[in-house]
C-alpha cells in the first residue's frame, strides 16, 4: 500500500473532518479514506468507482479501542499514479485506481459521484507520482 | 488586460497554493494563473487549458524570484468576455483575453479549465462575482 505525502495543508490545518471507523480497522497515516454508509471510512483498498473522502491525518491501529479518524480534506498532497496504465494531466481529476493508496484518470461522472480524489497538478504516467489538489 | 478583484478572501487568507514560475515571466497582482506541468504557472493568455487561481503578489520579470502564490478560495470580481455572458451557478471558463471569462462548455469543469462558479448572471463586458474554489 502507498500512502500520500502532504505537500501543504490548505484551510484551517487542511479542513480536517472527524469520521467514524470501526475498531477493528487499520489505517495509516496518509491512506486515502473511501467512504462507506454513515460517515464510516476504511482505507482504500483498491476499490474502483468508490467514493473517497480524503486523506488520514493520523495512524489508527486495529482494536486499540479508538472509533474516531481525522480526515485532511484541503490540501496539496503526492501520490502515486497506478501501474501499468494509469496517468495524469494537468488539470483533470484523478480517482482511485485498482491498488490500495494509487490513482487514475478520472473518467466521466466520477467526479458528480465523489469518486474523484482531487485534480492532477503535473502530468504524470504509470508508476509515477503526481501532485493533486485535494479538496473534498 | 483586465484583471480581477478579489472580493472575499475565505478559508485560511485565501487558502494559498504556493507554484513554480519562470523568472522571466511577468504576472500582475489579480491575474489569472494558468497551470503548465511540473507545477509552474503563467499569466493566463489562453482558453481552453486549466487555471489554478488568482495571483495573489506581483512578479516582474527577470527579478530572480521563481515562486508564485496562487489564491484559490475566494469570491472575486472578473469581467465578462465580449460575446460572452454568466449565469447564476453555472461555471466560467477564461477566455483567450487575459482575465477574461465566459459561460463554460461541455468538460471545461472536469478538464480544470473553470475558474470557479458565477454568482450572478451578466452580459458581455460587464463584470461578475465568480466564486472561485481550485
Amino acid at each position: 500500500m502507498v500512502q500520500a505525502t502532504i505537500m501543504y495543508l490548505l484551510g484551517n490545518n487542511g479542513d480536517q473532518i472527524p469520521y467514524v471507523v470501526a475498531d477493528a480497522s487499520a489505517i495509516a497515516k496518509g491512506d486515502v479514506l473511501e467512504l462507506a454508509d454513515n460517515m464510516v471510512v476504511t482505507a482504500h483498498g483498491g476499490n474502483v468507482d468508490t467514493p473517497v473522502v480524503g486523506i488520514a491525518a493520523h495512524e489508527k491501529v486495529a482494536n486499540d479501542g479508538n472509533t474516531m479518524i481525522s480526515c485532511i480534506t484541503n490540501c496539496v498532497a503526492r501520490l502515486t499514479i497506478k501501474a501499468a496504465t494509469g496517468t495524469s494531466l494537468i488539470g483533470t481529476h484523478v480517482s482511485m485506481g485498482n491498488a490500495a493508496g494509487v490513482v487514475d484518470v478520472s473518467s466521466s461522472l466520477d467526479e458528480e459521484k465523489g469518486w474523484s480524489l482531487g485534480y492532477a497538478l503535473e502530468t504524470g504516467t504509470a508508476g509515477q507520482t503526481c501532485a493533486v489538489r485535494i479538496i473534498k | 488586460m483586465t484583471s480581477t478583484t478579489i472580493m472575499y478572501l475565505l478559508g485560511n487568507n485565501g487558502d494559498r497554493i504556493p507554484y513554480v514560475v519562470a523568472d522571466a515571466s511577468t504576472i500582475a497582482k489579480g491575474d489569472v494563473l494558468e497551470l503548465t506541468d511540473n507545477m509552474v504557472v503563467i499569466a493566463q493568455t489562453n482558453a481552453d487549458q486549466p487555471v489554478v487561481g488568482i495571483a495573489a503578489h506581483e512578479k516582474v520579470a527577470n527579478d530572480g524570484n521563481t515562486m508564485m502564490t496562487a489564491i484559490t478560495n475566494c469570491v472575486a470580481k472578473m469581467t465578462v468576455v465580449g460575446g460572452g455572458s454568466a449565469t447564476i451557478g453555472d461555471p466560467v471558463s477564461m477566455d483567450a483575453t487575459n482575465n477574461e471569462v465566459n459561460l463554460s462548455t461541455t468538460l471545461d469543469w472536469e478538464k480544470g479549465w473553470a475558474i470557479g462558479k458565477a454568482l450572478e448572471n451578466a452580459g458581455a463586458g460587464e463584470t461578475v462575482a465568480v466564486r472561485i474554489k481550485k
